[in-house]
């Protein structure tokens, strides 16, 4: 009885490629499920959907509140720093300035310049304002405005 | 290799860093009024999130040696036997069976895949129906279905198993927090 129920030696086949169907499952449909859901975590599963878009190697328009003022940055990119991702944006509030610098929002949330130009945020912080994102493919080398006729 | 988890409370949370024969990982083991307990080599936590109470399940095992040492092309093979094997221990054991159309795939930020599904009672009215087989009780027994991620960490698997406790847990709930502890992993 002990071993009926023992991890397989051998890898089995499963019908795990059904799950790769991308039709199947995408993050916007967990974050539209909401009912009984965790609101931490539907705000958590947002700021996953945008890392997922910026792991792409997209940009992405992020709509901000801090439930006074509403604001909206571009998204370029992310990195790692301890336990947090750490999301690059660049913001038109001001020249060197950001409205998610602490001090010029509500929420409390304390961005940083990033060396490279912007500035991040963790992740964490993000959930407290972010309201949603839209994100912004790259451009297609076969539509990059040239005439490619003959 | 002994396996090592000790628990850090932060601003996010109750984080539990994790170091076996693997890359060290840490995940969010509870978010407020946190229990633990070891139950054989698996941990159990129970904490307070707005839906009402939950338990989180750990299941940590190494992999055998000849799975252990295939490359990552191998990761979901891997993750779909140990489901396989799951599934199969709670339908013998539980009366459970899969979620229809609650198996999916998904990437953490870095590129890992891990693996998600419920499982719930095999005689639930309505499967794929939201909210199907709460608790109505008002108790605070588990929920009758279970959220699951899980991944391959090295020679690793890290399965997290997610439970309601009383009438606050939806399916949907559920399942959804089963993919935010998975997001909450960090690997070093």
């Amino acid at each position: 009885m002990a071993d009926e129920y023992a991890w397989p030696e051998v890898v089995e086949e499963v019908a795990v490629q059904d799950a790769l169907d991308p039709q199947q499952q995408t993050l916007d449909e967990y974050v539209a499920v909401s009912t009984g859901a965790d609101p931490e975590d539907l705000a958590y599963l947002m700021v996953m959907g945008l890392l997922e878009a910026l792991a792409d190697g997209g940009s992405c328009i992020l709509a901000l509140s801090d439930r006074v003022t509403n604001h909206m940055v571009n998204g370029v990119g992310f990195f790692i720093r301890g336990r947090n991702y750490r999301i690059i944006f660049h913001d038109p509030w001001g020249p060197g300035q950001s409205f998610l610098q602490l001090g010029k929002n509500m929420a409390g949330v304390a961005a940083e310049p990033y060396q490279g130009g912007g500035f991040s945020v963790s992740h964490h912080e993000l959930t407290r304002v972010l309201d949603s994102f839209i994100g912004l493919a790259k451009p297609d080398k076969a539509d990059d405005g040239k005439d490619t006729e003959n | 290799m002994e396996k090592t988890l000790r628990i850090n409370e932060t601003s996010e949370g109750f984080i539990a860093y994790c170091q076996g024969s693997s890359s060290p990982f840490s995940f969010l083991a509870g978010q407020r009024e946190l229990s633990a307990q070891k139950v054989h080599d698996n941990y159990l936590f129970a904490s307070q999130a707005s839906p009402g109470r939950y338990m989180l399940q750990l299941v940590w095992p190494d992999l055998h040696a000849g799975i252990s040492d295939l490359d990552g092309s191998h990761d979901l093979e891997i993750l779909g036997g140990y489901l396989h094997y799951e599934m199969e221990y709670q339908k013998q054991a539980l009366g459970n069976q899969l979620t229809p159309d609650s198996l999916g795939v998904r990437k953490l930020p870095t590129g890992r895949q891990f693996l998600i599904w419920c499982s719930e009672p095999a005689d639930s009215p309505s499967p794929a129906g939201p909210g199907d087989g709460e608790d109505t009780s008002g108790s605070r027994t588990a929920t009758p279905y279970s959220g699951f991620a899980s991944m391959r960490n090295g020679r690793e698997l890290v399965v997290f198993g997610i439970q309601g406790l009383g009438s606050g847990w939806t399916r949907d709930a559920v399942r959804i927090k089963a993919i935010r502890i998975a997001f909450s992993t960090f690997f070093d």
